[in-house]
């Protein structure tokens, strides 16, 4: 403490008694408070930050260490600048957070200074209270000590108002502590995650390594000689056993590879072993295998698990140790994953979800395939189908029938697919080959199709919601700009949908057109009211659409009910087209289970099971499409036995009950009730479509209708004329053969010595006279001989006479094949006796045609025995049977004429059995004209049959129904029939048959070359 | 219109069992009853709704010889109609089914099915007790209450006009589906389609199909009226009563409960009637045995409907209900029903016949009838008998159905508008379609005069009395909102909103059943 020369007390500068002055005390209180702040605070801070140093420096160093290796010298080097760091961060530390504070801060005029800087207001009086107090003696000029106590005072005084703790920074410690928090938690973080990087790290920093193989003395020469090595493979290779003799050493082997080692130690030996380590650069520990020395061999054996190297270690008598300096090399031999190769019909593949598809793969290994299967993924699901593989074959080739049933994809859905196969590497565990990965999209015509007319809807909804929204009238401009706009989507939506009708054989033509024109129509509406909308501000006069609104309010009620009708009518075919594919999947289980029964062949089930499987599908989508129709449809059109999905799947379920009890023959007859069922049902069901269409579509179905009248109508008389021309046969066959048994006996009276005639003549003729088809063509004349001799025999003269011709035919045949070869090479050797070969021939022909005219002279011609009334009865039937040809020809030419106006394929259907019936009509006319019972009897009777055909198929035609409901046949691999072989597998054939050809019959060799050639491509 | 009637086979039954035992009777003559005989007895009881009667005899039987195959099926049958088909089931454990002539191997059958369909179910006494209603725990409960009001009415007041109430309760088991029915039944599903038939008095309890497996509902409460006259009469007469009488007495008293006695026929059976009197071709009563569902056609089937009820009218109302109880007595004990109402008429056959024709074409009084539509899993019920509409008008009904169904309510009201002028502003279905949009829309006024001329034609149009209620409750004319919510609840007793607005209409006058419509509203929005 001292005393102003005003006898003011003001604080010394480091006196502890300046706190106790009132005033000046006030000053140097102050100051010592925040002095001792100041030193706590560089103290803390700078501790922390060389703790975070210090924690930094523990992260990096054991991660320097890991990355060394095992170098020591570069290990010590690393540890020294480390410590050197570490002690300058400590050093610092107190530099300064200890010793540069105190001397900075000791004076109370720096630490004034200080103040200042940290609190400028009091900044400048602090700094003079403190000077003027301390500074003696009073120099000229000096405020006086009055002064200067009113300074201090006043100073002392605004300092009681600071509060020293606040002049410090308030950051600085914070974030000295964030960083050294930050540095634990790296170290502690790095310890959790990598402890061994830790502990090996420091480990190679602090530790010396241990001297390579154990101290041993390394050799530059070999210390063994004479090295055998036997290699014994692991047994899932089915290798033989390889004796090495003399061998360098170096070994090659599969993993699990016995190596048995026997060499000559040609330096003396106690003890011998072996050192098994890593090749360089990879990751193992070394490892020692010990040895055997008798005398001066040595044996080791050992197991490859991977590549390595060894050394042999010899410890001499007298205890030395060498290594040999040089390694031999161990290689591990690879077991390659099977390659696997597929083949498909198509990459990517569109198949329906019933189809089955034809896969083709190979499967190659390099020791054998243990296990294939055919794995597949769509979005979330997976599922796999194995593929049966022959026990130890390394290649395996096949072809497999992938049933799309089992995948559970919704039409449009993308499936991704491959063969995954394992080997038998029982070691290091199976490798697994994949093939590449394959496509396929499942798409149902009938989804497809359905998916279209859910669009349909779509656009539907939008015009009946437009409507509804006119109907009430259109408050304001916007709005109406608004509907507009939304019925120009629509109409847009419905171009869109007609256009995915075309390439849609189920869309009926009619409803393509019909949605065309629609769309026209409310185009041309719809883009005249957007003429009269007013462009804002502006606002449409008061009755702008008054002629507007009532033509597109008409023209939508029309188009919604139209679309409506449409609908109802497609989601009517629709369950149809379900009830067809259950038809065809009973159809197919019933010929399964027939099957089943007479076979027993236990891979029928999988069969049955399959059908059952795609009926319960099928049966499910019936009962959703049911559950997707308007209430007022099935209400008033669909009889409650029409669609029987949960009757029809529960029967199902009670044939596989039995089938699966064992029952076949149960299971049959339930499935042919459930057929019979199922067949009522859609019979019904047809009903209801014909309804529906009779109702709502009244001017197709009028037209169906009159056109089915009519086709009754002709039928009817068909049949009639057929009935007529039956009759006339059974008149004329009952004549004929009353006829024929009157000329039976003076038939084979007169006949069998004109054949024997015949033959006689022919016999004569020399065969080297006749070229080989002359000799072809005269067996053909002997065995119709021989006919004529059985049908007389029969008493069947026509069929003799037939015979007879045929004979004559081939004699005629037989003269001009002789007289061509005798032009062709009239200095043949052969010349002469092919010339009396035809004079033989010349001779025998009027001999030939005697026996025919004997023949027609015993078997009368139709003409001959119908009488003059059958004969007016045949032609009276003809007129009739003309007529009625014409008349199917106007009504196949009114039915073409109708073309689309008829629904579904009615007009296509009914055409061609129309034709077809018209083409039999006209042979019945034929037959009838040549005066031909038998011939007219069976084409009037085919042209009834194509008639009532015609009738039995228009109902079902008049359905827009899908082709090719269910295919049986898979999809198979184009020209997968003719498989190719692989190269190699043609060459090896190729040699083997050259092998083969030297032993083949001379002259041939060329053939069979071409042959295999051929098999072969 | 039921076909209860149709499907009996007491006869039949009998006479199997006669058949069937009468070898036995023959081969152990001298005795006075002998078990062949009690056997017959007691089938022939069990046949003609005698249980009484018959669960005597099958006591007796039951100790002469209680291990026959025809006792043990006795045993079942009469549990069977007792009610206790597990009993049934018991009590032919290891009898053939073809023993009795196949009736064992028919009876398990049944009772196996009865029990599959009944097992779940509830029960619940009708107030005053005369009736046990069964049925599926769930939403049948809001009608099981009301179903027993109904019957115990119609117990009074057949007490009454035919002369028995039986002292025993009656069985009711409300079904959920047609499909229930064919499975307590001999009825096929396809017959219950074919043949209307929606509720069955055989094996002595009452089966009735709930309104929920409709559309728009049926009335229900006059059938379970009409189910329970084939019960009683069958009783009085020991079932002796041919179909056509059976058939025109449960249509008669089938309003009984609700109101006088009186004929009204529907539209179509007045037409029918009309037409079949102008061309003398009626239905003959020969022609209509056995069954009225083996008539050749439905139009042939509901003339003879129409002509049975209206001579049970006209028979009361000349000879009163004491006639016609005189009528069944004696048919009871022997006589044919000819015979019976001719003399109960004092008048001979042919009279009979000629005055009851004459009072035919008196008789003008009609009123509109409609169809059961039963759901077939369909979308947008809106359109459902659109087909009654008049072409020209039913695009715009259909049109109006269908922005209905999409909430489009101020659309449909315009184009049921168009349809109504397009129909020549009468078309029922129409009308009630625009009444109901437009009490939707608050148009109360205009709702009320549509709604009313239908309501009044129709007993059983709900969609015309559920607009009149909700329109009445709106103008806040609870008296008015109660008659036509309780018009509704005759048909459609499903329909929360005649359930709920009744509730509030019996709330407001403080009428005590509002509780129940309270509990059966709270019930069907769950």
């Amino acid at each position: 403490m001292l005393t102003t020369r005003a006898g003011l007390r003001v604080p010394s500068t480091n006196s502890p008694d300046s706190r106790r002055s009132p005033s000046g005390g006030g000053i140097s209180g102050f100051l010592s408070r925040v002095r001792a702040l100041v030193y706590r605070h560089q103290a803390t801070r700078a501790a922390l930050y060389a703790l975070a140093a210090l924690g930094s420096l523990a992260v990096i160093l054991p991660i320097i260490g890991q990355l060394l290796g095992g170098n020591r010298a570069t290990a010590m080097t690393a540890l020294g600048i480390a410590g050197l760091v570490a002690a300058m961060i400590v050093i610092g530390a107190i530099v300064v957070g200890l010793v540069a504070p105190r001397r900075l801060y000791a004076s109370d005029a720096e630490l004034a200074r200080w103040v200042g800087t940290r609190h400028g207001p009091i900044a400048s009086d602090l700094l003079s209270s403190v000077e003027l107090a301390a500074a003696t003696p009073a120099r000229p000029g000096a405020p006086s000590p009055a002064l200067v106590d009113a300074l201090v005072a006043s100073t002392a005084d605004r300092l009681s108002s600071i509060e020293p703790a606040a002049l410090l920074p308030a950051s600085e410690v914070p974030r000295a502590r964030l960083y050294a928090l930050g540095a634990i938690a790296a170290n502690i973080a790095l310890v959790a995650l990598a402890p061994h990087l830790v502990e090996n790290g420091w480990r190679r920093l602090v530790l010396a390594p241990p001297a390579p193989y154990g101290g041993a003395e390394l050799s530059s020469v070999p210390l063994v000689g004479d090295l055998d090595v036997t290699l014994t493979a692991p047994p899932y290779a089915k290798r033989k056993v390889v004796e090495l003799p003399s061998s360098s050493g170096d070994l090659r082997g599969l993993p699990g590879t016995s190596v048995r080692l026997k060499a000559k130690a040609l330096v003396p030996a106690s003890t011998a072993e072996i050192f098994v380590e890593p090749v360089p650069g990879e990751a193992g520990d070394p490892k020692t295998v010990p040895a055997t020395v008798d005398g001066d061999q040595v044996t080791a054996q050992l197991v490859i698990d991977r590549s390595a190297r060894y050394r042999f270690e010899i410890t001499s008598p007298a205890g030395d140790r060498s290594v040999e300096a040089t390694p031999r090399s161990i290689e591990a031999e690879i077991d390659q994953a099977p390659t696997v190769q597929l083949l498909a019909p198509g990459d990517p593949l569109d198949v329906t979800n019933v189809k089955r598809v034809e896969l083709a793969y190979t499967i190659e290994d390099d020791f054998a395939v243990s296990s294939a299967e055919l794995v597949w993924e769509s979005g979330k699901d997976r599922g796999t189908k194995p593929i049966a593989i022959a026990a130890d074959s390394a290649r395996v080739q096949g072809k497999l029938t992938w049933d799309i049933a089992e995948i559970s994809v919704p039409s449009g859905g993308d499936v991704r697919y491959w063969i995954e196969a394992k080997d038998n590497d029982a070691i290091h565990g199976p490798n697994m080959g994949k093939s590449r990965e394959l496509h396929l999209r499942v798409i149902s015509p009938r989804e497809r199709h359905e998916e279209t007319l859910g669009r349909q809807q779509e656009a539907a909804e939008k015009i009946i919601k437009n409507l509804g929204a006119r109907l009430p009238g259109i408050a304001d401009d916007p709005t109406r700009e608004d509907l507009n706009r939304q019925l120009h989507d629509a109409i847009a939506e419905l171009r869109a949908v007609a256009a995915s009708f075309e390439t849609d054989a189920q869309a009926s033509e009619l409803m393509r057109k019909a949605l065309g024109v629609m769309s026209d129509r409310m185009d041309h509406i719809a883009t005249t009211e957007q003429h009269f909308l007013p462009k804002p501000p502006a606002k449409s006069r008061p009755g702008t659409f008054a002629l507007i609104d009532p033509k597109l309010i008409g023209e939508l009620e029309d188009d919604t009910i139209a679309l409506a009708d449409w609908l109802d009518r497609e989601r009517m075919e629709g369950l149809l087209d379900i009830t067809d594919e259950i038809a065809a999947h009973q159809k197919r289980l019933a010929d399964l289970l027939a099957e089943y029964q007479r076979t027993k062949d236990p891979r029928l089930l999988d069969e049955i099971d399959r059908e059952m499987r795609a009926l319960d599908r099928s049966y499910a989508d019936l009962d959703r499409h049911q559950h997707g129709m308007p209430e007022d449809v099935l209400d008033q059109y669909v009889h409650e036995g029409a669609v029987q999905a949960q009757q029809g799947s529960s029967c199902m379920h009670e044939v596989a009950s039995l089938v699966h009890q064992g029952k076949t023959a149960a299971a049959q007859a339930k499935l042919e009730a459930c057929r019979t069922e199922a067949q009522r049902a859609a019979a019904s069901l047809e009903g209801s479509l014909a309804q529906l269409r009779g109702d709502k579509f009244s001017d197709e179905q009028k037209k169906l209708d009159e056109v089915m009248n009519e086709l009754a109508d002709v039928a009817k008389d068909q049949d009639d004329i057929a009935a007529e021309a039956n009759k006339i046969f059974e008149d004329y066959a009952h004549k004929a053969d009353e006829v024929a048994r009157d000329h039976k006996r003076e038939a084979a009276k007169k006949i069998s010595p004109l054949v024997d005639k015949l033959r006689h003549r022919l016999d004569s003729i020399d065969d080297n006279g006749l070229t080989p088809f002359a000799k072809e063509e005269m067996d053909i004349v002997q065995r119709r001989l021989n006919d004529v001799d059985h049908m007389v025999a029969d008493g069947d003269l026509a069929e003799a006479l037939a015979m007879a011709k045929q004979a004559k035919a081939s004699l005629d045949t037989i003269a001009g094949e002789l007289e061509a070869a005798q032009s062709d090479d009239p200095k043949s050797k052969w010349t002469d006796v092919t010339q009396d070969a035809i004079e033989g021939i010349d001779k025998a022909n009027p001999i030939a045609k005697e026996l025919i005219e004997d023949l027609q002279g015993l078997a009368p011609r139709p003409d001959q025995i119908m009488s003059g009334d059958d004969q007016h009865t045949i032609d009276r039937l003809r007129r009739r049977q003309e007529l009625n040809d014409q008349r199917t020809k106007r009504l196949g030419d009114r039915t073409k004429q109708l073309g689309s106006e008829l629904p579904g394929d009615a007009a296509a259907e009914l055409g061609t059995r129309l034709g077809r019936a018209g083409d039999q009509m006209q042979k019945a006319d034929d037959r009838m004209k040549g005066r031909d019972p038998s011939g007219a009897r069976e084409s009037t009777r085919a042209a009834a049959d194509e008639l009532a055909q015609a009738r039995d198929r228009a109902r079902s035609a008049a359905r827009q129904a899908q082709q090719n409901t269910i295919g049986d046949e898979p999809i198979r691999i184009p020209g997968a029939d003719e498989y190719k072989a692989p190269e190699q597998f043609r060459e090896d054939l190729l040699e083997a048959m050259k092998k083969k050809g030297a032993q083949s019959p001379e002259g041939y060799d060329e053939q069979i070359k071409r042959y295999y050639q051929e098999l072969i491509k | 219109m039921t076909a209860s009637t149709a499907l009996r086979r007491r006869a039949h039954v009998a006479c199997a069992i006669a058949v069937a035992l009468v070898a036995t009777a023959a081969a152990k003559p001298g005795r006075d009853r002998t078990i062949a005989g009690d056997v017959i007895k007691a089938a022939r009881f069990l046949a003609t709704a005698r249980l009484d009667e018959a669960k005597d005899l099958v006591g007796e039987l039951d100790k002469r010889a209680p291990d026959s195959p025809e006792v043990k099926w006795l045993h079942g049958e009469l549990a069977f109609q007792s009610g206790d088909y597990k009993g049934a089931i018991d009590a032919l454990d290891k009898v053939p089914d073809d023993a009795v002539d196949g009736m064992a191997g028919q009876t398990r059958k049944l009772a196996q099915s009865t029990l599959e369909v009944t097992e779940s179910f509830t029960e619940t006494k009708s107030p005053a007790g005369h009736f046990i209603i069964r049925y599926a725990p769930g939403p049948d409960a809001a009608i099981a209450e009301l179903a027993g009001d109904v019957l115990d009415r119609q117990w009074k007041v057949l007490g009454d006009d035919l002369g028995l109430a039986p002292a025993d309760p009656i069985r009711v088991e409300i079904l959920g589906a047609p499909a229930d029915l064919a499975k307590v039944s001999p009825l096929t599903e396809t017959e219950i389609e074919t043949t209307g038939t929606i509720a069955l008095s055989k094996y002595n309890k009452l089966m009735v199909v709930s309104p929920r497996a409709t559309l728009f509902g049926y009335p229900w409460m006059d059938t379970l009226a009409h189910e329970y006259t084939h019960l009683v009469v069958s009783r009085i007469s020991h079932d002796a009563v041919p179909v056509w009488l059976q058939e025109g007495l449960a249509r008669f008293e089938q309003t009984r409960w609700r109101r006088p006695p009186e004929v009204a026929l529907s539209a179509t059976e007045a037409a029918l009637l009309s037409a079949g009197l102008r061309k003398g071709r009626l239905i003959t009563f020969d022609e209509m045995h056995p069954s009225m569902a083996k008539l050749p056609s439905q139009e042939a089937a509901a003339l003879a409907y129409a002509e049975v009820y209206t001579l049970v009218g006209w028979m009361q109302a000349k000879i009163g209900f004491k006639g016609i109880q005189g009528a069944l007595a004696a048919q009871r004990d022997g006589k044919s029903a000819r015979r019976a109402v001719a003399e109960a008429m004092n008048l001979p056959w042919p009279d009979v016949e000629k005055a009851w024709h004459a009072q035919l074409k008196a008789d003008g009084k009609a009123r509109a009838g409609r169809p059961i539509k039963f759901g077939k899993g369909g979308v947008d019920a809106e359109n459902v008998g659109i087909e009654s509409v008049a072409p020209k008008a039913r695009k715009h009904a259909r049109l109006g159905g269908m922005l209905r169904a999409r909430g489009m309510l101020e659309a449909a009201a315009v184009e049921y508008d168009k349809a109504l002028t397009a129909a020549g502003g009468s078309d029922p279905f129409v009308a009630g379609k625009l009444a109901r949009t437009l009490a939707l829309l608050g148009r109360y006024d205009r709702a009320i005069e549509l709604a009313t001329p239908l309501a009044a034609a129709d007993d059983n149009d709900a969609v015309a009395a559920v607009t009149l209620g909700l329109s009445r409750s709106a103008k806040e004319q609870w008296p008015e909102a109660i008659a036509a919510y309780e018009q509704a609840l005759r048909v459609s007793p499903f329909d929360p909103q005649t359930r709920c607005g009744l509730a509030e209409a019996y709330a407001r006058i403080k009428d005590a059943r509002a509780a129940r419509e309270r509990a059966a509203c709270d019930l069907l929005k769950q």
